[in-house]
């Protein structure tokens, strides 16, 4: 434990109770960044200071406070609080600290006092959120639930149940935003400390009938109790063994209230501090304090670090991590047999954590990238730079760190080979642009108003920024087919009228059909539609419950057992249930097809319109909803190959893992992660996709970029399915869209570079082009499990190659290690094939020593160019195969 | 630490599966277990999630249960044989609003019995729960015919619940882990650690959860 000991100052009571003013109280202890959601919606999360103050009255009060209820003065005084809570005690003189004094005005109303500060400009916008400030005398709290962080919940709550028989809102603390935990002045958890203190004012049991509950048993005399030897610092939160007997034996001359009620304060401090929040997830934000940047950085060094953890027996291997005294603490679980699943826990704990580095890392190129293009074209210089350390040094490190040999790694990319850069970095499609593909190069009349420009052009802008919102009616009618490329404003109107007409024709063919009404299958399809549609989007303002169809969410609950409906909700029920029966040859309806409708909504808000984009959408996804689930079987093993080609050291892990059959991708690839990104940013993605650029199946490669971005946490934490599985599926919310879509393009580019090198090595030796696919097929039969890829001819012919190379004799030390890489030049740009030289650019390998003692053996260096075509592949190099659905991808033309 | 303090023993892992047609509570009741928390606001789940809690029997055992979530549309079903392998147990949710839900229990279990394959069938841990009794108003499948199917298919554990009052939520996921804990052969957990008769070994399982 860092810090000092607790100093043993006891002030006199006087020093706690000066006020010098009456609407002024005293904080004597804050924490930062306590959380009140008032939804489900990220947004609508408030952050705000939990404290405990002592009133002019001598009662010490709880309190919460919103952030943007505070002065900037009252502000510094919380900040200052949470970061040494116990100044007054070292200071000699509290009274004159400032700091410790904020001004509270007092609403007697029923004894509490309401927190309002100085006059706040924007009252308006600030009365909503000034309805969860409280301040309680702590006598009033009758019990606290305490759910302290645990692997299914990052952040843990607090919950205040008052006497009144009232509960306060629960309060989140999201401690790794709160100042005094990140700068190191606190170790423990929020709501851990928030207890200690308490017990300090009150008497405090933990519930003997749930564990998760504590009861307030009355006050405390108030006087002593907060004297600064009681008041747990930082560093005495997880007591050393010292400190425990300091506390249960008090010296004599200590007259605090420990000494005085020492079972109750004890108990509860004890509990807290070690019980509360989860031993590993204790453990865990002690390694992640203290050794946040070794493990935060995705480097070489924490790789190793971090594997090295995970590798041995896990118990052990924390220990050299943890500070002497937790480490003791950890022995002692190990001995007790039940650490090995909290580790297991950890590894997600830790693969969450060192994701939030790549969260940050995405918003910082993100952010290069902005300000790059607001430099203008001027920065190319800088750009060329920031490329190398954005999203391409990712990329060249799955290469260049790659220790061992995988089957596609012989081929890999020269470390510096140009690669295409991704186009993706333009603004949204506007109005002026697109109506520019409508005018005619020589400044020709177009009265029939056709689209001039060719549609790749279109496809390759939307395809490079997206569409500007207002455009998108209009825009996406094309891309969804809608539209024919030519077509004359006429033909437009003479659509927009036909596919109107149609649809109210099928809709009234369901809905004025009074036998269909009765049957099962309009019972249960029409039962599925309103739950499915009653619950999707639902926080979205336009998918809002309104006063005609809704009314009140709770009173629908509590009668239905469903939120209210809206007239838009209403409108997407009745567009499911026509696509319903207009499609009901096929599929009819599927869960999930409502996530997929309201985007599209959202942009036309218009029945016909919607259902005919909506039915253009689902062509291209139908096979994702087939019964036999064989299209969702073709994405998830088309992405496994993918995988397996971008990234072979992942895909191994993923195989011994268990998880290679890419069920953790089951939710993004069906939806187009509809679930994962915000509202905004699925229109964006979705028209993206819709324009079918550089492959109809884009979608895979934004997966795989992102995963590739995880790589190494997924290889470093993540050891079984299920954890795969969280990890991914938590990602949620948190991936940066235009960091994926960036990313998807560049492993579009680098794996379809990697499909050619082979396929046209292996033209060349007269083997099939394409595997069967079936090799790598992620199982959906009973009883076998995806160890069948393992076993495929490349990985053990990949290992056979490694094994023979590391049999050659070495002219350094890290040839053993070291793999020799063949590399090609990057020439995708002038469309021809790649060719083949030595690796001159990997710093590790000595390439001269490389050509000259091993070529002969490896039949490498010889990279005839005579006709400046692509070399391909020595016959020492054993190729792996394409799968058909891999091959096929690239197949097809492609533009660039 | 807490819960700590007697005799150390191995800790049982139970993969719990919830099944049951869409929009019965499959998603509440898990949140309402593991959290204790319950929302209006749940989407229709797509493929699976599950969320872990650790439970803590009567008798002292302590299980790392893991819990299910799936996509209820029978449409999905031939996914699960990914989900619900290594399954220990399962829940079977119905709405007691919805008849239809209700009449679906069987074919639910049949084609899990077939995916999961497990040795003996015929004793595979399942928990019948019909949801929702808080609408008491609208309800349609009485408490004495879901009984009934429960006894007719082996005695199958019965609960009403209401995910949303978090009425017999835990009493049902006890059950069906405890079951499942006991088909775990007593060598199998106790055989390196001998496990001392806690004192309070006769409390009610209520009391005994530990999260």
């Amino acid at each position: 434990m860092g810090g000092g000991p607790v100093e043993a100052t006891s002030p006199e009571f006087s020093d706690y109770c000066i006020v010098s003013e009456v609407a002024s109280v005293r904080l004597l202890y804050s924490k930062s960044k306590v959380y009140v959601y008032r939804s489900a919606d990220k947004r609508e999360r408030i952050a705000g200071f939990i404290c405990i103050v002592q009133g002019p009255d001598d009662q010490y009060y709880i309190a919460w406070t919103p952030e943007a209820l505070l002065s900037e003065h009252d502000r510094e005084s919380y900040v200052q609080v949470e970061l040494c809570p116990n100044f007054s005690g070292h200071s000699g003189a509290p009274d004159t600290t400032d700091g410790a004094q904020v001004s509270i005005s007092m609403l007697s109303d029923e004894g509490s006092i309401l927190v309002s500060t100085e006059p706040l400009s924007h009252a308006s916008s600030i009365s909503a959120i000034a309805n969860y400030a409280f301040c309680k005398p702590v006598g009033d709290v009758s019990s606290l639930l305490i759910h302290p962080p645990s692997l299914t919940q990052w952040y843990g709550s607090v919950i205040l149940n008052m006497a009144d028989g009232s509960s306060l809102a629960p309060m989140w603390f999201h401690d790794d935003e709160s100042a005094s935990t990140l700068l190191g002045m606190t170790r423990h958890w929020g709501g851990d400390e928030l207890l200690v203190w308490l017990a300090h004012a009150v008497s405090i049991e933990r519930s003997l009938d749930d564990p998760n509950r504590y009861e307030v048993r009355g006050s405390k005399s108030p006087h002593i109790i907060l004297s600064a030897s009681a008041t747990p610092s930082a560093s005495t939160v997880l007591p050393t063994p010292q400190q425990r007997a300091v506390r249960s034996e008090p010296p004599a001359s200590a007259q605090t209230a420990d000494a005085r009620q020492p079972r109750h304060s004890t108990d509860i401090i004890d509990s807290a501090m070690s019980g509360n929040m989860d031993p590993l997830i204790h453990q865990v934000k002690e390694l992640r304090w203290g050794i946040l940047e070794r493990f935060s950085r995705i480097t070489r060094t924490v790789k190793d670090a971090a594997s090295s953890f995970i590798e041995t027996p896990v118990g052990r291997q924390v220990a050299p991590y943890i500070p002497p005294s937790l480490g003791g603490f950890g022995h002692a679980q190990s001995a007790a047999g039940s650490l090995v699943k909290e580790y297991e826990g950890a590894r997600i704990y830790l693969a969450k954590w060192a994701a939030q580095h790549i969260i940050d890392q995405q918003h910082e190129d993100g952010e290069r990238e902005s300000r790059l293009a607001a430099a203008g074209p001027g920065a190319a210089s800088d750009r060329r730079r920031s490329r190398d350390l954005g999203p391409t040094s990712i990329w060249e490190e799955w290469i260049t760190e790659n220790g061992d040999l995988g089957a596609f790694e012989v081929i890999t990319t020269n470390r510096t080979a140009d690669l295409p850069q991704p186009i993706r970095t333009r603004p949204p499609l506007s109005a002026e642009q697109w109506f520019g593909f409508f005018e005619p190069a020589d400044g020709a009349k177009n009265p029939e108003l056709r689209m001039l420009a060719d549609s790749d052009s279109v496809r390759k802008a939307v395809f490079a920024g997206g569409v500007e919102e207002d455009m998108r009616p209009m825009v996406w009618k094309y891309l969804l087919g809608i539209y024919p490329w030519g077509c004359s404003e006429q033909e437009r109107k003479d659509i927009d009228k036909e596919r109107a007409d149609e649809y109210w024709v099928l809709k009234d063919s369901w809905l004025s059909d009074p036998d269909l009404k009765d049957s099962e299958d309009f019972v249960e399809q029409s039962g599925r539609i309103e739950k499915d549609v009653l619950r999707t989007d639902r926080t979205l303002p336009l998918f809002a419950t309104d006063s005609v169809y809704g009314g009140d969410d709770e009173v629908n609950v509590t009668a239905h057992g469903l939120p209210g409906s809206s007239a838009c909700l209403e409108q997407m029920k009745d567009i499911l249930m026509t696509f319903h029966y207009y499609d009901k040859a096929s599929l009819g309806y599927v869960q999930g097809m409502s996530d997929l409708l309201a985007p599209i909504y959202s942009v036309y808000q218009d029945e016909p319109t919607t259902f005919w984009a909506f039915t253009a959408f689902m062509k291209r996804m139908r096979s994702h909803f087939l019964r036999d689930q064989t299209g969702m079987q073709d994405e998830l093993t088309t992405m496994a190959h993918l995988v397996e080609i971008a990234n072979p050291q992942l895909f191994r892990h993923l195989e011994a893992c268990d998880a290679s059959n890419m069920f953790c991708c089951y939710r993004w690839l069906l939806i187009w992660f509809k679930r994962e990104f915000g509202f905004e940013n699925i229109l964006r993605l979705w028209e993206v996709l819709w324009t079918d650029y550089l492959t109809d199946r884009f979608v895979l490669f934004v997966a795989l970029a992102i995963l590739q971005r995880h790589a190494d946490v997924i290889m470093d934490h993540l050891r079984s399915p299920e954890e795969v599985l969280k990890y991914v599926q938590d990602l949620s919310e948190t991936i940066d869209l235009n960091d994926a879509l960036k990313g998807a393009e560049m492993c579009f580019y680098k794996v379809r570079y990697r499909v050619r090198v082979v396929e046209k090595s292996r033209k060349e030796r007269g083997l099939p082009l394409a595997a069967c696919s079936s090799s790598t097929s992620p199982d959906l039969s009973a009883g076998s499990s995806s160890n069948s890829s393992s076993s495929e001819p490349g990985n053990i012919d990949a290992g056979a190659n490694a094994n023979q190379m590391t049999e050659l004799p070495s002219s350094d030390a890290s040839a053993d290690r070291e793999v020799p890489l063949i590399s090609f030049e990057w020439e995708e740009s002038h469309q021809s094939s790649p060719s083949v030289v030595g690796d001159k650019t990997s710093p590790a390998l000595n390439s001269d020593a490389f050509s000259a003692d091993r070529s002969p053996d490896l039949a490498l260096s010889n990279p005839s160019k005579e006709d400046g075509e692509a070399k391909t592949l020595d016959a020492a190099v054993v190729l792996p195969e394409i799968s058909e659905s891999v091959h096929s991808i690239f197949a097809r033309g492609y533009k660039l | 630490m807490y819960n700590r303090n007697y005799s150390p023993r191995r800790l049982v892992y139970i993969k719990a599966i919830i099944l049951g047609d869409s929009g019965v509570g499959k998603t509440s009741l898990m949140h309402q277990y593991v959290r204790g928390t319950f929302s209006t606001q749940y989407k229709a789940t797509i493929g699976a999630d599950f969320m872990k809690k650790d439970v803590e029997l009567s008798d002292g055992r302590v299980a790392d249960v893991a819990c299910w979530d799936t996509a209820g549309q029978e449409r999905f079903q031939s996914l699960g044989v990914a989900f619900y392998r290594g399954a220990d147990c399962c829940m079977l949710c119905f709405d007691v609003t919805n008849a239809r839900s209700f009449e679906n229990l069987e074919s639910w279990r049949d084609e899990f019995l077939i995916q999961v394959g497990p040795r003996d069938p015929e004793s595979f841990p399942f928990v019948v729960v019909g949801n929702k009794i808080d609408m008491e108003g609208k309800r349609v499948v009485s408490q004495k015919r879901a009984m009934e199917w429960c006894a007719a298919k082996g005695n199958i554990p019965y609960f009403e619940t209401s995910a949303k009052k978090d009425i017999n939520v835990e009493e049902a996921f006890k059950t069906v882990v405890r079951n499942a804990m006991d088909q775990e052969s007593d060598a199998d957990i106790y055989s390196d650690f001998p496990d001392p008769i806690r004192i309070d070994a006769d409390d009610q399982d209520s009391q005994a959860c530990a999260c």
